[in-house]
């Protein structure tokens, strides 16, 4: 029995609207709500950071001990999904549209990274003390994966089987190019991020790899 | 604890961040403030040798212990270099004397790596800076591994320590060994002081007080250029003191250090002789002298 884990975009409403459309997996389906998000309290130090969704996943996994696992990362939380399939936690990954991008090079990275934490800096409610419940302010000050080689090394490592979701939402300008890069990759364009249709590529795919 | 070590003249913790930081202090709280930003697994009390000659100098100290170690808040997913940088902008607003006057700093390794990613960040709150031998990983430790047996090391640390406590020494007198043969050029009383306010008792021993989280992380395209990136950023004057002598944990010399430290608007870089990684623990009196020196050529001494 193949499990599946959701891990929901930076910002989003939570693991909620996914486990509902993913009802009637043929294995269990979580969807955890990822901290600072949906009444999960924000992480310790109130600071947001890409690893946050891999911490509350392997804990999950060591938990539940799935026999196979298809893990699924949205918007951000791909860049965490990637790293699960890539450390041997997942026997496939979908990413909808969660690539990265835009991709820049190391001077626009470090201008894109001081300017977040500048903005942190310079709005109290962001560096105040932290509150219980959702974070939606915080959670949102993250910088996404803009390194486009460093894009390429994960898709050509990537030992499993992969599913690339693309919607207008996607901040990846490139994905036609980047597919190639992946030894086992399906590419399949939404003209929206829709939570139910997205299910059932998902669904269709994993059935019929 | 030895003569060369003083007892910070005050305790106190700072609430910034959201997080909160211990710091410890030395001189007249009106006098200029001077922030202290310890290495990795490291505390604010390793200063306790050379932050009272800072004083001595005029200034009023504080050596903080650093997110996610000593006494200082705790970490969620991994050393948070970004929030800690964050930490320190906010530390410098608070201490500064009056709305919008700049501060100095000294940080030693990786706390010399995260004061220039904070003056880089916030190049108005910072008058000056000392960087101790804390210009980044050698060019060598940029090299790409394979990414699959990167990650799955990561993941495989990360459930280690999640799943079960660090495992408690049975005496603080092993930890000081243990720390010894890592760091093999410092002197033993400084491995005492170290281990002595490091460390917390627990059932069964001792452990450190870092926060285990801290060792942890996951792989995230950290690169040579963006450090050097971010170096172009940062101008306040820097004084930059490297080691001279073969050392673990020693970062980048000669040439390589020269290339970093010309990236820096208004850069100096000098080697201490008969000094490894802790420059300022090695060869204080020499690291001390610089500083002075530093601080007059600016005009920011006292």
């Amino acid at each position: 029995m193949t499990d599946l884990l959701v891990l929901h975009d930076i910002g989003a409403p939570g693991g909620g609207e996914w486990a509902a459309v993913f009802a009637g997996w043929p294995g269990r389906v979580m969807a955890p709500d990822l901290p600072g998000h949906n009444g999960t309290p924000p992480p310790v130090g109130g600071q947001h950071e890409t690893g946050d969704a891999v911490y509350v996943a392997l804990d999950l996994l060591r938990a539940e001990a799935p026999d196979e696992l298809v893990v699924v990362g949205v918007g951000h939380n791909g860049a965490a999904a990637q790293i699960l399939a890539l450390g041997g936690r997942a026997a496939g990954l979908v990413l909808v549209d969660g690539l990265g991008g835009p991709w820049l090079g190391p001077d626009d990275i470090d201008s894109q990274l001081r300017e977040m934490r500048r903005r942190i800096l310079t709005t109290p409610a962001a560096i105040s003390g932290l509150a219980p419940g959702a974070d939606d302010l915080r959670a949102t000050m993250i910088v996404g994966a803009a390194d486009r080689g460093f894009a390429v090394r994960q898709a050509e490592a990537m030992p499993v089987p992969v599913l690339l979701i693309e919607t207008p939402s996607s901040a990846t300008p490139d994905t036609d190019d980047l597919v190639d890069h992946f030894a086992q990759a399906t590419l399949t364009h939404l003209d929206a991020r829709d939570p139910g249709r997205v299910a059932s590529v998902v669904r269709s795919w994993w059935a019929n790899r | 604890m030895g003569d060369e070590f003083a007892t910070p003249d005050r305790a106190t913790f700072f609430e910034v961040n959201r997080t909160r930081l211990r710091a410890w202090c030395w001189g007249d709280p009106a006098a200029p403030p001077v922030v202290l930003v310890h290495g990795a697994y490291d505390h604010g009390r390793t200063w306790d040798g050379f932050a009272p000659r800072l004083a001595e100098l005029g200034f009023h100290a504080v050596a903080i212990d650093v997110r996610g170690h000593g006494d200082s808040g705790r970490l969620a997913s991994g050393m948070a270099w970004g929030a800690c940088t964050i930490d320190l902008c906010e530390l410098a607003r608070v201490l500064a004397p009056a709305s919008d006057t700049p501060i100095g700093m000294i940080g030693h390794s990786m706390g010399g790596g995260q004061i220039l990613t904070a003056a880089a960040t916030m190049p108005e709150r910072f008058a000056w800076l000392v960087n101790l031998d804390g210009l980044g990983p050698p060019r060598e430790g940029f090299v790409h591994e394979n990414i699959i047996e990167v990650t799955t090391r990561s993941l495989d640390e990360i459930d280690k320590f999640r799943s079960s406590p660090p495992r408690p020494w049975a005496s603080r007198d092993q930890l000081a060994e243990r720390r010894g043969a890592i760091n093999i050029r410092l002197p033993r009383s400084f491995l005492e002081h170290l281990v002595e306010f490091g460390t917390r008792e627990v059932e069964g021993g001792f452990v450190w007080k870092w926060d285990p989280v801290f060792r942890t992380g996951v792989p995230d395209g950290f690169s040579l250029d963006l450090i050097l990136a971010q170096y172009r950023h940062i101008t306040a004057p820097t004084l930059v003191l490297v080691s001279s002598e073969e050392d673990a944990w020693t970062e980048v010399h000669d040439e390589e250090a020269e290339r970093r430290v010309a990236m820096l608007a208004d850069g100096r870089l000098e080697s201490v002789p008969g000094a490894g990684h802790y420059v300022h623990v090695e060869q204080p009196d020499f690291v001390l002298d610089r500083i002075t020196r530093f601080l007059d050529e600016i005009g920011a001494h006292p």
